[in-house]
């Protein structure tokens, strides 16, 4: 038997019982055995190192929210001497000051622009056939990748994130929006997710984009839970505080 | 990150076999049992780290134990938790070659329990060896064997989530991944022999 053979039998085991258990056809070649062997071995390795980072990432998170959350201890300091007092009051005053040019310099718009990246066609979808609108969309010509897509009569996810991150690169939000909303929403219809992490994270940036916080905040939550989404770095690295705070000038 | 919520000692078992609630039971398994745990460590000559990494390595064998169906919930979980930390921090003492002091004063103090822990934690540093072969594949093939084995996705959602063109692409590559890891371990002979009992 082939190896090609045995290892699709093996995934074809895996994904029926869960458990890769070996046919008891291979039982009587003792080739194919220990080859089942070695599969078994490499699928358990893979799937202990799934669990062991997953643990880690949860660990990690957990980490840094404990220490976020802790507290300054409670011991009372009796005799504090003049130089100490003034140096309390100058970090007090410099904090002060941090957190009012903090909080005057942090917006939606601020944080999208330090987030949004470009797309980069070359690198983030495989060595797809060039066509039209790909080479215009290399070239930056926004313009022209509008156009051709509203002249293409077989509309798909790519060409349709495409048009959305033309209009967005073109600072037309709206029609951003409603194009990668379009992209999501073709996905739910169909159980698909072709291209369906790109649209979630230039979504949340458009809304960024357009200072609606509250609409961009879901996504950015769903992309933070999800380790396997290709922005969660991203989003990851993005201060909740600036965030928050844009979210609270939004509201007010 | 979301809280965990609270989980009663079968509620917790029941969501750490479902993957879409075993990130809460983790964060849940660390919010109430690591403190502990890490003291225990601590108290038998562990510094913070080796705490932190006993404990990680605790959660990892209990996971394991819990979706083989083997604990048996005859202990509250937190002893169990402890059990299986004192038989991972004695494993790491005997790689240390350490018999000093400490190590004398933690063998008095096996109990039943900790011996009905151990033979559910078997190969445990064979475990440990396949992981840092594992580790050894680069980032891409690593992330597509995962993402087939232990997120359990079809080959048409891999598209979704790695820069391949197509299902046989992705396909294609996976069979090479495999094929790299499996050259990998026999590489390996010692390991993959010892190995060869795990998946019996």
């Amino acid at each position: 038997m082939k190896h090609e053979q045995l290892v699709d039998q093996f995934d074809k085991t895996f994904s029926d019982k869960g458990s890769g258990e070996p046919d008891p056809l291979f039982l009587s070649d003792a080739e194919a055995t220990r080859e089942w062997s070695y599969l078994r071995m490499a699928v358990e390795g893979v799937q202990e190192t799934g669990l062991y980072e997953q643990i880690e990432s949860v660990k990690t998170q957990w980490m840094a929210q404990r220490t976020s959350a802790a507290e300054p201890s409670g011991a009372v300091i009796r005799n504090i001497s003049r130089i100490t007092m003034r140096a309390a009051a100058c970090v007090l005053i410099l904090a002060g000051g941090t957190a009012v040019y903090k909080y005057m310099s942090t917006s939606a718009n601020h944080i999208y622009s330090e987030y949004t990246q470009p797309y980069d066609l070359n690198t983030s979808r495989g060595a797809a056939p060039q066509d039209e609108m790909d080479e215009a969309y290399r070239n930056k010509n926004w313009t022209a990748v509008t156009e051709l897509y509203n002249k293409k009569k077989d509309k798909s996810n790519k060409t349709c994130f495409l048009a959305g991150m033309a209009a967005l690169e073109s600072r037309r939000y709206d029609d951003a929006i409603g194009m990668f909303q379009q992209v999501i929403a073709t996905n739910t219809q169909s159980g698909g997710d072709y291209f369906e992490d790109e649209a979630e994270f230039y979504l949340a940036m458009s809304w960024l984009a357009r200072n609606e916080v509250k609409e961009a905040m879901p996504l950015l939550d769903k992309i933070r839970a999800d380790k396997n989404h290709l922005y969660h770095d991203v989003v990851v690295r993005m201060s909740t505080l600036d965030l928050r705070i844009a979210q609270y000038k939004e509201l007010k | 990150m979301k809280v965990a919520g609270k989980f009663s000692d079968s509620e917790l078992i029941a969501a750490i076999g479902e993957k879409e609630s075993l990130n809460q039971a983790i964060l849940f398994l660390y919010q109430q049992y690591s403190q502990s745990t890490c003291s225990f460590i601590i108290n038998y000559g562990g510094s913070q780290q080796d705490a932190e990494d006993v404990f990680q390595e605790t959660v990892l064998a209990f996971i394991g134990i819990v979706k083989k169906g083997s604990y048996r919930g005859e202990a509250s979980i937190k002893t169990f938790l402890v059990s299986i930390a004192r038989n991972v921090w004695r494993n790491e003492l005997k790689k240390r070659q350490r018999s000093d002091f400490r190590e004398k004063k933690f063998e008095s103090g096996r109990d039943q329990q900790e011996d009905d822990v151990s033979e559910l934690m078997t190969h445990l540093e064979e475990k440990k060896q396949l992981r840092e072969l594992v580790g050894k594949l680069g980032e891409p093939c690593r992330k597509l064997l995962q993402l087939f084995y232990y997120e359990n996705l079809s080959m048409k959602e891999i598209v979704g989530h790695l820069p391949y063109e197509n299902e046989q692409v992705v396909r294609n590559k996976k069979y090479k991944c495999l094929q790299q890891l499996i050259a990998i371990i026999k590489e390996n002979p010692s390991i993959a022999l010892q190995l060869s009992e795990i998946v019996k």
